[in-house]
This record gives structure tokens, sequence and C-alpha cells, in this order.
């Protein structure tokens, strides 16, 4: 039998008044050679009842006046214990939940630190051992066939330890499994700060890193297949089209391409057309003029067609084009002495990416023009947006049909990206992996797809005053449904962010377990509070005072939330996150 | 007490019969590595004892510095 500390002497709905024995304001107490914690705050005590023992956290502690008439003068006082049962202990085995309450007069009995290990970790075998119980210092496993089939959170100030966190994680996970997992799984990392591209989290044979920079031209890019690329959302994405009428026309480029993709020719000829369509028009439409101007410039046109076409001008009384004071007219005699040799050898050798893209999209203009069936004034801006931002993206992104098969673990690193850039991008490869892994996947999942987000509140963040209203929506649909329907087809995303406040609530409150640091902003502790079911008061209320590298962590894998020391990770597999040290730095 | 080696037959009974009070703790500190063996084999079955040995002889020194210090370098093991 162990030490008893007390009995019950209240119990009103589910909160348990123990009296405390004299013997028990002790900070340890030994027992056949096992030490056992003394009673305080977060302390565990089991109270015996009948076959079973009711496990209850002590809550509070109080005196009381003893009112026994015959005690004199001189009030005694007796210590009461406030506590709240979490489960039980049945058959040597654990079991979360208020399924049994003790009655008065059960006693209580402190637990030895064994059995308060089991508590946390029901499965002590496993090796998934990340950090130790913070007050009690023992080694938890955690269950890591339920921590990495769920969505995980990682919340905390900057320097409280996420990244640590983040990397130990998997770090273990690697460390134990990679043999067995590299055949199932991919892992992708959106790292915003390249702290992930060195040695850390597993060696560089299952692991690859794509640098991603906007700076230079020769970094690495992130490949997408032609189809992604050739798809009008995909393409709505990365130039903010708007849904009414940029979103359609693009949606027309793309099926004119597929309508024409079997013509070797195709775009020569489209272009052809377009040159003499548009020179020989009876409507002659200026801005079409405009268009070809600028469609010659990003062909790889011959030097005298591009001057040519650089000279027409449009005459606004006439309504007509001019070539050197030459009309054209309906006769198409300037046409045929200036243009029609120069557009027939038209000719240009096969482009692809961005650049195709933008010369379509011109010549669709064009064509739409001709007809009638555009406003010019609405796809515009779409064109002047392509022009802008197609450098970078094309520094970034390319577009190859290769079918490489990817590493276990894919770091993407956007740390020289520019702001923009790493807002868009993080969109793409997410839409780009889930696409994937939702074609791939049978049912039930036979592979899994893990999305890490390190800094997710950069690409997660419900209100932001610099991007349109439906881009954000767009971004956030896809996230959300990511975090909705992924789980079932084996996709789980892991984010971390120092702002769970900013992040939007649907997301954090669709994960599955927490990790949560030192977090001190009052809107972050409210969300957490009205979004997390399973963090009771008092874990709540050591939030803000948590020391570096301790967390709470809580969720639907674990029956009780607790407070964890995370190991530190040695200093060549640590995230490049650490403080700077200021004594070496200013010596 | 100091540098009782529990030859007396007497006061090994003593310590024994205290020790089966289950919340008596004690711990026993070797002189050398030898004894660790002896006091074992006397002590077998006994719970709450831990018998604490060093690595080099022990002296007041090693037993301020490596035992009773607040961060002990070596720890106790069961009999």
């Amino acid at each position: 039998m162990t030490i008893s500390v007390g009995e019950v002497i209240a119990v009103v709905g589910v909160e348990i008044e123990i009296r405390a024995f004299e013997n028990s304001n002790v900070e340890t107490h030994f027992f056949n050679g096992d030490k056992y914690n003394g009673i305080s705050i977060r302390e565990f005590v089991s109270i015996e009842h009948g076959f079973r023992q009711i496990i209850c956290v002590i809550e509070g502690e109080y005196l009381d006046e003893k009112t026994a008439d015959k005690s004199g003068p001189q009030p005694k006082y007796i210590r009461k214990l406030k506590a709240k049962p979490i489960g039980y202990f049945e058959d040597g085995e654990f079991r979360d939940g208020i399924k049994f309450l003790p009655k008065i007069g059960d006693k209580a009995h402190l637990l030895s630190e064994s059995s308060v290990g089991s508590i946390f970790d029901g499965d002590t075998n496993s090796q998934f051992v990340i950090g130790k119980l913070l007050k009690e210092e023992l080694d938890v496993s955690l269950p890591w066939q339920k921590v990495f089939n769920s969505h995980l959170g990682i919340f905390g100030n900057t320097g409280s330890g996420k990244s640590n966190t983040l990397t130990k994680l998997f770090t273990v996970l690697f460390e134990n499994k990679i043999e067995k997992v590299a055949q199932r799984s991919k892992f992708v990392f959106l790292d915003f700060n390249g702290e992930y591209t060195g040695e850390q989290l597993t060696g560089e044979e299952h692991k690859s890193v794509i640098r991603l920079s906007t700076r230079t031209g020769e970094a690495d890019k992130f490949m997408l297949t032609e189809d992604e690329f050739w798809d009008a959302e995909t393409l709505g994405i990365l130039f903010h089209a708007t849904t009414n009428t940029q979103k359609p026309f693009l949606r027309r480029i793309v099926e004119g391409r597929k309508t024409y993709e079997a013509e070797a020719d195709g775009l020569s000829d489209f272009a052809k057309a377009m040159f003499a369509k548009t020179l020989r028009s009876e409507h002659p439409n200026p801005e079409a003029l405009e268009l070809l101007k600028s469609l010659s410039t990003h062909l790889d046109l011959s030097a005298e067609l591009k001057s040519a076409i650089h000279n027409v001008g449009y005459h606004r009384n006439n309504s007509a084009f001019y070539y050197h004071g030459n009309y054209f007219n309906v006769d198409d005699a300037t046409y045929n002495a200036f243009f029609r040799e120069l557009v027939d050898a038209i000719d240009f050798a096969e482009i692809n990416g961005f650049r195709e893209l933008q010369v379509r999209a011109e010549l669709k203009l064009i064509s739409d023009l001709l007809y009638g069936s555009v406003q010019y004034e609405h796809i515009q801006p779409l064109m002047r947006r392509i022009d802008a931002m197609m450098t970078d993206f094309s520094k970034v992104l390319g577009v190859a049909n290769d079918d490489h098969v990817d590493n276990t673990v894919t770091v993407i690193s956007l740390r020289e990206c520019k702001q923009d850039i790493k807002k868009t991008i993080p969109i793409l490869i997410a839409k780009h992996y889930y696409e994937l892994h939702k074609t791939s996947v049978q049912s039930p999942p036979n592979k899994t797809m893990h999305i890490v987000i390190d800094e997710a509140h950069n690409i997660l963040s419900q209100q932001s005053n610099r991007e349109a209203e439906s881009w954000k929506d767009y971004r956030l649909e896809l996230f959300e449904e990511i975090i909705k329907e992924g789980r079932k087809f084996g996709i789980y995303i892991t984010i971390s962010s120092q702002r769970p406040a900013d992040i939007s609530p649907t997301i954090v409150s669709q994960l599955h377990n927490y990790f949560i640091h030192r977090l001190v902003n009052d809107r972050d502790l409210a969300l957490l509070e009205n979004t997390i079911s399973t963090l009771d008061r008092i874990s709540r209320g050591q939030i803000p005072n948590l020391p570096q590298g301790a967390c709470v962590v809580t969720g639907t894998t674990f029956d009780v939330p607790m407070l964890l020391q995370i190991d530190k990770l040695p200093k060549h597999q640590e995230p490049d996150s650490s403080d700077v040290n200021l004594e070496e730095l200013w010596h | 007490m100091f540098g009782f080696s529990f030859a007396d037959e007497h006061i090994l009974n003593l310590v024994k019969r205290s020790l089966s009070n289950p919340e008596l703790q004690v711990f026993i500190c070797c002189f050398k590595e030898d004894n660790l063996a002896e006091m074992q084999s006397k002590f077998r079955g006994f719970s709450n004892l831990e018998l604490i040995s060093l690595e080099e002889d022990l002296d007041f020194n090693a037993f301020n510095e490596k035992v009773f210090s607040a961060v002990p370098s070596s720890t106790g093991e069961k009999p």
C-alpha cells in the first residue's frame, strides 16, 4: 500500500475536497525505496475507490478553521485540497475521462513517479522521446502512431523554443523510422527563413533542399508540370486574376492551347493570323495594334518586321492605320506591299513557361478584341501584372514534364524571396502537393503526405491589408480544405506560429494536437481558450510563464495536458534560429 | 554514521530491523568498490536502501564533493 495523505470530505459536481493529514506537507516522501512527490498544485493523487484508483489533479489548497466545540479558545486549522478527477487506473492501465467519482471517506494516496509517467504515456516501450515532464523530470515517450496522423500546431512567442520543438519532433521520427517512412511518406517543409537547409532533420540521402531565390536567376526552381501550370486556377493564383472577367479569360487561353496542342506550329500560325487580321481589319483597333507591338518585342521575330510594326500608326480622324504615309485600305495594297512577306515568314522557336503564357495572353486578347468579345480595360490590368511579375516568378518556378520522384524530405527555402513571392509560392506548393497526393492515393490511404509550415502566420493570416479580398479567400480556402479534408487522404499539416490569433480560427480549431510554448499576448491566449477544448484551466494559466523550451502538450492524442520540457538538439541539428550571442559578437 | 563497516552483527540487525519501516530511506556509501558486493549480499531484498560507491576510495573530500552535494556525480543502486 502506498502513502495515504488524506481523505475525501466533499464531492460537489466534479470538484472533490480532500482533508489532508498532518504528514502531507512534506516535499518528498519515500516508501519502500520509491520516491513520491508531496502534495502541491498540479500534483496527482489517486483516490482508492473499490478496485479502481481515481486519479485527480490538485487544483488548490487552503486552510479551514475547524469548528469543533471542544477545541478550546485556540482555533485549529485543517488543510484542505481541491482536486479534479482526470481519469482512473483499471487493471493497471490508465484511462482518461471522468467515469467514476469517489465517495466521502475514500482515502487519497500519493502516486509514485513511475505511475505518473504511465498517466502520460500509455505505452512506455516505444522510443519516441522528445523531452521530459517539466516537473517530474521523467522521460515521456509520445505515441507517435497517433501524433503523426493528425494535424499539429506549435505555438509560442519568439525565442520560446518553437523551432526546436518542431525540429526535434521530426528529427526523432526520422532517427527512429526513416527507412520505413521513406517508402510510404513524403515530408515537405516550407521554410521561410532558411532554418532547415543544413544538417537538420535527417541525413543528406533522404533530404533534398530547394533554395528559391528572386535575387539571382541561377537558384533552384520549383518545378511544376505542364498540366499544373496550364491550369486557369493556378494562373489565377499567380497573377491575382479577378473572378468575373480575368479568370474566364485565362480559362479561354488554357482551353485554346489545349485545342491546338497537337499542331506543331500552332502558336506561329496563331501569331501570323493575328498580325494579318489586325492590320487588315475593316475596323482598325488601336489597342490591338499596341498589343501587337508589345507582342513583337516578346517574340523572336525578324528585325524588319519588328521595326515595321513599330512604325505603324493610327490616324484617329480617318480611323485607319498608316505606314510611312500609306493608309491601310480595304484593298490591302499597303499590307501586301510592306507586310505580307514579313508576316508569312514568322516562324519562331518553341517557347514555354511564362513567356508562352504572356504571348498566348496577348494573342488571345488581340483576337478577342477583334471579335469584340472582350473589354480591353478589364483585361489590361492582368496583362500588366503578368508582365511585371513574370521575371520574379520565372526565377523561382519552372515548367517541365519530368517525372522525378521527390526525396522523403523536401525543404523549400524561401529565405531569399521577395515578400510577395513568399506569400504566393507556398500556396502553389501546397496545392501542387495536395493535388499530386490526392489523385494518386488509394482509399484507405496507402501513403501519407506531411506538409510542415514554419512561421505559418506568413501565409495563413486572417487579416492582411495588402492583398485583395478574393485572393485571401482563396488562400485560406485551400488550406482550410487541406486541413478539413486532408486527413481522409492521408495529408497532414503541421503549422508553427508565434501569432495564433492571426491565423484563421477555422484552421487553428481543426488542428488535433497542440504544443504550446510561452505565449503572453491576450488575444493569443483568448484564442487558445476558445478553440482548444482539451486545454484545462491550470495548464492554460501556466502558458504565460513557461520557461524556454517548455510547452503544454494537449490534444486528441493525449489523455491529459502535460507540461513537457523539450530536449535541446545538438548544435549541428538545431535550426538556424538561435539567439545572437552578444557577448561573442561584441567582445 | 561514519566509518562503520556493518561487521558488528548487533548493529547490523538493528539497522535491518529499522529498514522494515517503509517510510525510511537509507543510503550507504561504500568505502571501496569491493565493498559494494559485500553490502549487496548483506542487504539483499530491501528496496528502501541504496548503495553508493565511488570509483576512488571514499574520504571526506570525495564524500562532500561527489556524494553529499546538490548535484551528486554518482547515483545509488539498489541491492
